[in-house]
This record gives structure tokens, sequence and C-alpha cells, in this order.
């Protein structure tokens, strides 16, 4: 019982745009009445999103409706909230000095545990013991860029634990290892990105008197809350039971979900409260832990996927579709590649990947069911998928609001006190002039035609 | 351990300064420093959803915090304290307590939420639970409820007659301890213990009596203790709900502050049946003293 995405006016998308430029614009324009106000705004564009479709459509708006809250807002709250709180009880403790060597280990070590832990997670805990690192260090910036960059983007795009648009992109059917299929595009980027690293923290290294970058402490190298790795080891568990055992579905306010997603949510939930009470709180408070950050990202995300509805529906739709000019005129990976990420790096990255990918969908399979469409995507046109998946992870790094991990990594310089550039100094100064040509290179290696 | 240094966290609530003022009669019993912490909670200016971190914000809220606290300072001052002002960003309860530790503080004073129902907020409660060292809980005006009726309560000169709750256990000895670190301004301190009601089997009269007898000789015990100190002491058996009971007994004598050591449960009998100094933290309008 869909929406009928044909039958729905381009208007109907407006407050979804609404949303997405809230979220880009009020951070930049008025960021204290955006601090104070932002889960108004998410309600409100979910709110005029909702009541037009529930006029004309009451039956499937409130089926739809229904089947985006159980079936996927629900899931993936409930993933992000789980990756975030076993990451921020693991602390990572040692007398790590701050040298180019060690910083470009620690960014590839993290770059790798993005995947497992999640951007967010590993930007949560990694980020600090990098700056503790550093603490003596005269030029601290460019490790936060870089950080954000391979840490808070790029490294989470091998498995769908790793960045949000993958896990929706796994609740809408792709198979948890199809994933991997980014590794040679990731790969690419991260050993450029890294040698780049490298030789720019080596000059600036190199600047600095020694003694500047001599780390006084003294603790040995040691993970606390190392238990927690069970639990880190358990969410991949869980998710690839509930891809790969077929039960018999239940039927819950008229939406029918297979009883191994309810079984895995429940599974996912209880490692997260096992993890929370069997950590010392002292862990967290090293950490700085707070529910803060993920309390944020469920109100927004429960504006961007309720207001996202008619978007993906009409879509969907493809050809009959009233952006069926759109959908018509996507016809390359480039295209999707491009479009994708250049939307990710401006937008949030989560729904961008679903609408470019709803759009595909519905440019070569209309007809079809979204999990048989993807199904054959995957057979018949991979290359569609890989770059609609790598535009929304890669570019995501483009700007601090292409992805959530973004803010919160820099949040957490600023108050360390690390200078971090504005808005259009980090899209200038370094993620336009380092990241696009890569995104060029890869371009001509992967997806041309 | 003498009280010569306490940590005094403010929210700036109205009678903060009020209440910090009161606390300068600690000077007769050897209190020589007092830290002032003020702590801007992380979220207010920290993680703007896809913004980062309000930089101007942040130095407005600690420049206005320290400007107050440099005025309570010289205050402070004038009365021959040493003062130490701290403004600091951060999770609260984390952030007390590790200035606390930091400072080697001998005493943390915590205020308390007005509230017609819950006295207390959870972030006193959390702070409480895990401290390590001993927590006053005070605040000088407190508004409370008894029947749907609310009362005000002005708390003045909170040393002068305690209430000592005792169960007898180690944290209790430790407290008695720190209690006779004021015993220059105590001028009566009440010793009590409630049998908690369903919690002992006494099927006759003679052998609630007997239970009676063995409580009352633990208690006589306490009460030499204090009276080898010179200190006007009386005792109290009673039974009931402990809390309840407790705050009862205070209301009737007067009481100007209620003392407990703090007993650790574990988080499933916490959760179930609560704790007395939750329970204490919940309804007591006067101050309280928790030591660890």
């Amino acid at each position: 019982m869909a929406l009928p995405g044909q039958e729905l006016p381009v208007f109907s998308i407006l407050p979804f745009l609404g949303m997405l430029l809230s979220i880009a614009l009020f951070p930049l324009l008025a960021p204290r009445f955006w601090h104070r106000h932002y889960g108004k705004i998410s309600l409100f564009w979910a709110v005029i999103t909702a009541i037009p479709l529930w006029i004309w459509f009451p039956s499937e708006t409130t089926h739809t409706l229904l089947h985006v809250f159980l079936a996927e807002y629900i899931p993936f709250i409930i993933l992000l909230g789980t990756l975030y709180v076993i990451s921020g009880n693991i602390y990572i403790q040692g007398s790590f000095s701050g040298r180019p060597l060690f910083n470009t280990l620690y960014l590839l070590i993290g770059t790798g545990l993005a995947s497992i832990m999640g951007t967010t997670g590993a930007s949560v805990v990694l980020i600090r013991p990098l700056l503790r690192a550093n603490a003596n260090r005269r030029s601290k910036t460019h490790l936060v860029v870089f950080f954000i960059f391979l840490v808070s983007n790029i490294g989470g795009s091998l498995t769908p634990l790793g960045d949000p648009p993958l896990f929706l992109g796994y609740l809408k059917g792709v198979p948890f290892f199809w994933t991997l299929n980014l590794f040679y595009p990731m790969i690419l980027c991260t050993a450029s990105l890294l040698f780049i690293f490298y030789l720019f923290d080596r000059h600036l290294y190199s600047k600095e008197l020694p003694k500047e970058v001599v780390n006084e402490n003294n603790y040995s190298f040691t993970i606390k809350g190392f238990h927690n790795i069970i639990f880190l080891i358990g969410v991949p568990i869980a998710i690839l039971f509930s891809g790969n055992f077929h039960l018999p579905s239940i039927t819950f306010l008229g939406i029918d979900r297979p009883l191994q997603e309810w079984l895995r949510d429940i599974i996912l939930i209880i490692m997260g409260i096992l993890s929370y009470s069997l950590t010392s709180q002292d862990i967290r408070d090293k950490n700085e832990f707070t529910f803060f950050p993920i309390k944020e990202v469920a109100i927004l995300f429960f504006g961007i996927f309720i207001s996202m509805i008619p978007a993906l529906s009409i879509l969907q739709a493809g050809k009959e579709g009233p952006l069926r000019s759109i959908t018509e005129n996507l016809t390359t990976p480039i295209h999707y590649f491009w479009i994708t990420g250049l939307l990710s790096a401006f937008l949030d990255n989560a729904p961008t990947y679903l609408t470019l990918l709803s759009s595909c969908l519905g440019h070569f399979y209309t007809d079809l069911e979204v999990k048989e469409a993807l199904r054959l995507l995957i057979l018949e046109r991979p290359n569609y998928l890989l770059a609609i998946s790598c535009g929304a992870v890669f570019f995501g790094a483009l700007t601090y609001i292409g992805n959530a991990p973004n803010f919160i990594v820099r949040s957490i310089a600023e108050e360390k006190g690390v200078f971090m550039p504005t808005f259009f100094g980090y899209l200038f100064k370094y993620s336009l002039p380092l990241l696009s040509p890569l995104f060029l290179l890869i371009t001509i290696i992967f997806f041309r035609v | 351990m003498a009280i010569e240094r306490i940590l005094f966290t403010t929210k700036f609530r109205e009678d903060d300064y009020q209440t910090l003022l009161e606390l300068t009669e600690l000077q007769k019993v050897g209190l020589k420093e007092i830290i002032l912490l003020h702590v801007i909670p992380r979220e207010e200016v920290a993680y703007v959803p896809f913004g980062g971190y309000l930089k101007e914000r942040a130095l407005e809220l600690s420049e206005g915090a320290r400007l107050r606290l440099k005025e309570w300072e010289e205050e402070l001052q004038i009365r021959g304290f040493k003062v130490k002002v701290m403004v600091e960003i951060g999770e609260p309860v984390a952030k007390i307590l590790q200035v606390s530790e930091e400072e080697k503080a001998n005493l943390l004073v915590i205020g308390r939420k007005r509230s017609t129902y819950h006295l207390i907020p959870e972030i006193s409660e959390r702070i409480v639970s895990r401290s390590n060292i001993p927590v006053l809980v005070y605040r000088k005006i407190v508004h409370f409820e008894i029947n749907g009726e609310i009362f005000q309560r002005e708390n003045t000169k909170v040393f002068t007659k305690p209430l000592f709750a005792t169960d007898f256990s180690a944290p209790s000895k430790r407290a008695i301890n720190f209690l006779l670190n004021f015993k220059d301004l105590i001028e009566k301190i009440f010793i009590v213990h409630i049998l908690k009601e369903g919690t002992f089997e006494a099927s006759t009269e003679e052998a609630l009596n007997r239970i009676e007898e063995e409580k009352k000789a633990k208690l006589c015990q306490v009460l030499k203790d204090f009276q080898a100190h010179n200190l006007k002491c009386s005792i109290f058996l009673g039974i009931g709900d402990p809390s309840k009971e407790i705050i009862a007994y205070a209301r009737e004598k007067e009481s100007t502050l209620i003392a407990i050591g703090k007993t650790g449960k574990g988080l499933l009998e916490s959760i179930l049946v609560g704790s007395l100094t939750k329970s204490l933290l919940h309804r007591s309008e006067i101050p309280l003293l928790i030591v660890p």
C-alpha cells in the first residue's frame, strides 16, 4: 500500500528541501537559534509533509508513515545509538607522541575501524586520543581535517555499519557484504590522503621545535572497557543474522516485518544496555561521553525520514513520475556519482543516498518492488550502486554538514582549543583542493563508460 | 580529617550566594579555602547539529560566570578565606567530581533544585552516589510539600543540631568521625536508628523487645562516642520506613542537618528497593550530609 509517486505533485517535496536547507543554512546563519530550536524545526517539516499527504491519500500515508517509522527510522537509530554507546565505553590511553608517522598510522587504523564501529562511534572514540597525543603541537588543524576526511567519512565505506547511507541501503535490500565492492575506491582515497597527510604533517613537524612535541604523560598503552570489543563484534553478527535467517513475519500496527529484524533490533538494544551497564562511568567520563549528539541525530533524522517520503515516492515512480525530466537525464554512473556526491556534500548524505537510489531504481525498474529492483540493479548494473554509494560516503567529507560525525569532531576539536576553519575555509582551503582531484581520479578509474 | 578546603558548586540560583555565606561559619572549625566552581553544561555550547561549537557563546557564559564569582571571591577574601574561582565547560557530574578530586577538597557542597515534589534533581543523586568525599546537599531556601501544602524553609546554622542516622555500618562509623569535625558548632546531636518494617523477624513481643534492646545498646555505644567529645546527645529508636521516620523526627526536633553514612548498594538492589540516601535526597528539605 505504497504512496503513488506518479500522482504526487512536485511541490510535495518542498518540505524535504526545507528540511535539508535548514540543516545546511541554519548552522551557518543562525547557529544559536538552530541549537535551541532544531527539534521544533525538524518536527515542523515532518508535520507539514505528513498533513497534505494524509488529506490526499489517508490510508496509504498512514501505512507509509508507519512503515518508515517502524522498519526504517527505528532500526536506523537503534544501530547508530548502539554503536555510539559501545564506542563511548571504550577508552584508549597511552603516552602517544604526535609525530608524523604515529599520526599517519593512527589515521590509518581509525579509517579501518570506522567500517566496524561506524563513523560516528569511531570519530567520538578516536579524536580525543589524537588531540591528546598532539597536545603540544602547534599545528593541529590539519590533523582534525584529515581525521574528518578519513575516519568520519571515507573509512565508513566498507560495511553497512560504517556510514548511515549504507545502512539505509542495507535496510532497503543491499546485501551486507556488497559494500566491500567499495574497497578499491576507498583504498585509492585512503592511500592518497594518508600519503599527502604524512608529507604535510612532516613538513609542519619539522618547523616545530622538538621539545614542543614531547608528550610528558607516562601512560602505558591501554584500552579501557576492552570487553566492549565483544559487543562491537556482536553488532555485525546481529545484522548478518537478520539478513541471512528467514523467519516468519510479524504484523505490528499493520506493518509486516520479519521476526529476524525485530530480533536484531532487540539484540542491538540489549547489547547497548549491557555495554553501558557493564562499563565503569569513569571510562565514559574520560571519553566525555554524552547522549546529546545521538539525541540530536535522532531528532533531526525523524524530520528527514518523514519529509523525504514524497521525494522518494516520486523518484521511485521514475518515468511515470513528475520528476521524469531529472530521472531520465541521469543515465550513467558518472552522473550518479557526482550528483549523489555534490548533494551529499551540502545536504546530509543519508537521505541523499536514498533519494538517488530511488531515482536510479525508478529509471531502470519502474514497475518493480524496491527489493526486486535492487536485486536486478546489483545483478545488471552494479556500477550504478557503486557510484551512488561512493558519492554518498566520500563526498560527505567535502563540508562540515555532509555527515553528522563531521560536526561532532569539529565541536570536540574547537572545545579543546584547536583552531578550525570556517565552513568556507574548510571547503576552499582543504576539502576542494584535496578531495576533488581524488574524486576525478575515481571517476576516471571506476565510472568511465 | 579537618575541613580545610571545600568545593562549592553553583548554578547561580537566587539563594546560592546566601547559601555560600552561611557556610563561612565553618571558619570556626578550621575552614581556610573555598573553591568556587561553576560548570557550563557542554550541551549549551557544543554539538550544534551540523554546526559545531559556539565559541562566542562559550566565552560569554564563561566570562559572565567568572565576573559573578569574582565578586563572591572578594567578599570571601574580606572574611579571611583563600578563594579559587573555576569556570569549566563539560558534563556537570563528571566535571564536579573531577575538580573535587584534583583540588583535594574535604567537603563537596552541591545545591538542590527548587521543586514542590522532587526536591532533588537527578544530577545531585549522581554526584552523591559517585563522590569519594563527603557531600553536603544544601540550599538556604527550600520549598517543599507536605500533604499538598507548600512550605518554605530557611536553612541556617546547619551544623548546630544535626541528626545522625546510623545503621551501625562502617560508613556510619566514618560519618561519626566526620561529624566530629564540626563539634565546635554543634549544640546537640540526635542519634537515630530506624528498624525498617518487614525486615526483622519478631513474632512475639518478647522477641521484638530483644531486638529493641540490642539496637538501643548499639545506639548507646554511638552516644558514648559523641559524649566522649563533650557533645550533648540523645538517642531514638524507631520502626517504619527509614527515610520517612528520619525526616519526621528531624522536623519534630527542629534538626538542622541530617547526616548519614553512604552504604553502597548494587545496581539491581538500588533499582528495586531504592536506597536510604536516594530516598532522603528526594524527600528531605533539611540539608543532607552524606559521608562515603
